[in-house]
């Protein structure tokens, strides 16, 4: 192996007057008493001095230096003003956690992204400092302020942040301000908000990531419960279509649309239900992990349900507006991808408008007909001059009290003042004949016939197509077409077999 | 494209120059054109300064030989080029020594070469598959390190506790270097006093004091006379020499190129290791294959696609303002990289004639005494006078072994340290300890 000793000079060519014995002129090199006189050398630094200022550097030079580092505040730079020159420099930055976080359990491996103001900064985090973070429940989320220490690392198209100590992460947890589902804009990115209201779809477009629509009756809005909320917060419980719920969270912004994303599982609250559970992994503490501005109410309260508003005063001014209306089904009808029902409250009439998925979803289809008492949630839109209520899901609609059952007629007394009635017959069928819209069956029930006329958005949800010969009640609106009168069927809940 | 080969070949030539001057790391000419890249921009887009700078590391990588072994001012990963290069020297044949590293250099670009067909495809998967293991290996280098020196002495003191400090005062002052730098190395990485408009050169004060001065300090205390030097035709090296060198310098080298925090001085000791026992030629060639292969292959692992890599200074400087995405650049920046080699290799040829004769009329105290002027001057220049007191402190530590007569690579604790301890996660613990936090 290679050994490392002073410079020795060895050979004697050459050899400066310095390193031999001033008195007896023999090689000395660079001790300071001649071996062979012992005499002292003259004008020679004595290593022993060297020896001192080296220790007298390493140790007083770096307690001095460890001291005066101990003093020095951590410089505070913001995105505008990191540079190539800072890279590797132990700053501080604040400001706000914005878009999605990155979190790998496996790797124990997190990142975020704080807008400062000035620009974007990308904070990572790995290994025993994400475990200390989660294990504290200070994993920040968006729409937290932030004020974070670490290493600055300076990339051709981003700045970004190590955090190397979890001792150096301060987050303020902004106090939600209570805001109408429908009124939140882009504008609002950044805000930390609380929205109360019906769950109404519930959809995940692709593993880890959930996307819960919140209506209240200014309008919807996305909650959005990523991968990363669920790992660290724990998982989401069964939310089901017409709860009601609270949601804190952050609003951000997805293709121009705003969406709430909440901290923690426990943002979701079902009202009058229990609050969820927070994570297993998060050990109850004393003291919340985050600081909040001002404490959260710790359950939150149902909004009270506003009454119904009169048919009368429902305008085309109100279009996109969402109201709750109620009264009897005068007419109900089908169209080719539902239902319109008439409802009358006395005040003036407005058509409810069923798109046939809600319509099958009702818990009794065949009760929602001419003479229940309705009660509708929906959007209000205007089509050929005609206001329309649409519900969107079939929680929006409330049967008060179910239809009576449409009245048996015999076919043999079916005549033109007739027309528009909704009636139900007996019989036997002929055979069916299709027709470029569907089929045309005639039913006998021994007093008469008339002709079904089965449309081809119903014909194709039949349970049992017709067939001749088949004996089965039929349900419909009375029409006539060249002086025929027909039978027409709904929806496939008026063909009974 | 030839435009690139070009600011490559610039550089190449500046480093060449800027090399002899002792102790001036190529880091601090590329930091001060990082410093000023906004102003050379129009001139100099980032992907011409990505190239100048790997035509300056080439350069520099093989001439920095020169002052090593004829000004004994080397950096920390030509540490182990000074002794061996100043045996040659105090032989008159210091030319010698400058050939066969600079032969190692070229194995080592060969090598360069031969991997960049497979460098994309499988310094990914080493990548991942080390991952996991990057705390415990360094741990086993540190270890090595530490354990590797053996008690010293001349067995002359008397019997009992002198003579097992004679034996042990080296061994002593080797954990005390690796100790005190390592605590050094905690206050740079948490509350460094060099300003934090200049932090890029946060270790330049800490790597001056602890390797440069003290050897500079070293050459004024011993009151080295240089010898005539012989400009030799031809060198002592046979084949198999050549390529044990290389193949070992190479190893240790790619080590520490692709492993974090591990320098060149750390692959060149684990080169050195592999073949100083065996022949003092292919120790120095190791040397030069060891450290082309650091710097320059380190600087390479930053074009390589789909790896991400970011290692060595100047790749750290260059990613503030240039990343390279695709194989058509890594390919390119490797053939620059190899006609930038040959280059260098031909100009240290002559540049180490001039040197001889500039040492040959000027006289080495005279020298040192420069050397000595020109590291405090960039130290200042580029870190103020915060960077002026890390510097005597890391001096004072990097003298300890000097004086003590341990191994000085147990300085490279002011990275190591920290950096394993942060590994394994305790690192948080030690400066929260120190108050740091």
């Amino acid at each position: 192996m290679h050994t490392e000793h002073g410079t020795q000079v060895t050979d004697p060519a050459g050899l400066p007057q310095r390193a031999l014995c001033s008195s007896c002129g023999r090689f000395v090199g660079p001790y300071e008493t001649c071996p062979y006189c012992g005499a002292r050398q003259q004008g020679r630094l004595a290593v022993r001095v060297v020896k001192i200022v080296a220790v007298v550097l390493a140790t007083v030079g770096l307690l001095a230096l460890w001291w005066a580092a101990r003093q020095l505040p951590i410089p505070t730079v913001t995105a505008a003003e990191a540079q190539g020159t800072m890279n590797m420099a132990y700053v501080e930055v604040q400001g706000q956690v914005v878009g999605n976080r990155s979190y790998d359990p496996q790797s124990a491996y997190l990142a975020f992204r704080i807008d400062d103001g000035t620009g974007e900064i990308y904070i990572s985090a790995y290994r025993d400092v994400v475990l200390a973070l989660v294990a504290e429940g200070r994993v920040p989320a968006p729409g937290d302020e932030v004020t974070v220490a670490g290493t600055l690392r300076i990339r051709e198209d981003r700045v970004s942040l190590t955090l190397n100590v979890p001792e150096h992460l301060e987050i303020v947890r902004p106090t939600p301000i209570d805001v109408r589902a429908g009124t939140l804009t882009a504008l609002d990115a950044g805000l930390r908000v609380r929205v109360q209201g019906q769950v109404r779809d519930i959809f995940s477009p692709y593993e880890g990531l959930t996307l819960i629509t919140v209506r209240d009756d200014s309008g919807q809005v996305t909650v959005a419960v990523d991968q990363v909320v669920t790992q660290l917060t724990g998982a989401l419980p069964p939310l089901e279509i017409g709860q009601q719920v609270t949601v804190v969270g952050a609003v951000t912004v997805y293709r121009d649309t705003p969406q709430v994303v909440p901290a923690s599982v426990a943002d979701v609250q079902i009202v009058g239900g229990a609050p969820i559970a927070e994570a297993p992994e998060t050990p109850p503490t004393e003291e919340p992990p985050i600081a909040e501005e001002t404490p959260l109410p710790p359950t939150p309260t149902p909004t009270p349900t506003p009454a119904p508003r009169a048919l009368g005063s429902l305008s085309e001014e109100e279009v996109g507006a969402w109201v709750r209306v109620q009264g009897e089904i005068v007419v109900l009808e089908g169209f080719s991808a539902g239902v319109k029902a008439i409802l009358d409250d006395g005040s003036g009439q407005v058509t409810g408008l069923l798109w046939m998925n809600l319509y099958n979803d009702l818990p009794d289809p065949p009760a929602f007909d001419v003479g229940a008492e309705v009660l509708i949630e929906g959007e209000v839109g205007v089509y050929q001059g005609e206001l329309q209520v649409v519900p969107e899901i079939a929680a929006d609609v409330t049967l008060l009290s179910p239809a009576p059952p449409l009245p048996w007629v015999d076919l043999g007394s079916l005549t033109a003042a007739d027309v528009g009635r909704a009636v139900r017959v007996r019989g036997v069928l002929a055979p069916p004949e299709t027709f470029s819209a569907g089929q045309r069956v005639l039913i006998d029930d021994g007093t008469g016939t008339v002709l079904v006329i089965l449309w081809s958005n119903v014909l194709e949800e039949l349970p049992q197509p017709p067939e001749a010969g088949m004996i089965l009640e039929v349900a419909g609106m009375v029409g006539i077409y060249r002086d025929t009168l027909q039978l027409v069927p709904r929806t496939p809940w008026d063909w009974r077999p | 494209m030839w435009e690139l080969l070009g600011w490559a070949l610039v550089g190449t030539v500046a480093a060449s120059l800027l090399a002899l001057v002792p102790a001036l790391h190529i880091y601090n000419v590329a930091g001060f054109l990082i410093m000023f890249s906004a102003a050379l921009s129009p001139y100099l887009p980032p992907e011409s300064l990505a190239f100048l700078f790997l035509g300056l590391i080439t350069g520099y990588a093989m001439l920095n030989t020169i002052p090593s072994i004829f000004l004994s001012a080397p950096d920390d990963s030509s540490l182990f080029i000074v002794l061996p290069g100043q045996k040659y020297l105090l032989q008159r044949r210091g030319y010698e020594a400058v050939v066969l590293t600079g032969i190692g250099g070229l194995g080592g670009l060969l090598a360069l070469g031969l991997l960049t067909p497979f460098a994309s495809r499988f310094l990914p998967v080493i990548r991942e598959v080390l991952r996991a293991h990057m705390g415990w290996i360094l741990w086993t280098i540190i270890a090595y390190m530490l354990i590797s020196e053996w008690p010293k002495g001349t067995e002359r003191a008397p019997a009992g506790l002198r003579r097992w400090w004679e034996a042990w005062q080296s061994l002593t002052a080797g954990l005390i270097t690796f100790f005190l730098s390592g605590l050094l190395g905690f206050v740079l990485m948490y509350r460094s006093i060099v300003p934090v408009m200049v932090s890029y050169q946060n270790l330049l004060p800490a790597f001056v004091g602890l390797f440069a001065i003290p050897w500079v300090i070293q050459n004024l205390l011993a009151r080295v006379q240089l010898p005539e030097q012989h400009i030799a035709r031809n060198v002592d090296a046979p084949l198999m020499t050549i390529f044990q060198g290389t193949a070992a310098g190479v190893l240790g080298g790619l080590f520490a190129a692709f492993f974090p925090v591990v320098t060149g001085g750390i692959g060149g000791f684990l080169a050195g290791h592999a073949t100083a026992q065996r022949d003092e030629r292919a120790f120095v060639i190791s040397q030069g294959a060891s450290k082309i292969v650091y710097y320059v292959g380190g600087f390479l692992l930053f074009f390589v696609p789909g790896l991400h890599l970011t290692r060595g200074g100047m790749a750290w400087m260059v990613s503030t303002l240039y990343t390279s995405y695709t194989p058509e650049r890594y390919y390119w920046a490797t053939a620059v990289v190899m006609v930038c080699g040959v280059v260098a290799f031909l100009l240290s040829l002559g540049f180490t004639r001039v040197v001889i004769a500039l040492t040959r009329r000027v006289s080495y105290r005279v020298l040192s005494w420069g050397t000595l002027v020109v590291l405090v001057i960039v130290v200042f220049a580029m870190t103020g006078v915060g960077g002026l007191a890390i510097c005597a402190v890391a001096t004072g530590i990097g003298l300890i072994p000097v004086l003590w007569g341990s191994r000085r690579m147990n300085a490279m604790g002011v990275l190591l340290l920290p950096i394993a301890l942060n590994m394994i996660g305790a690192a948080e613990g030690v400066a929260g300890f120190l108050g740091l936090l």
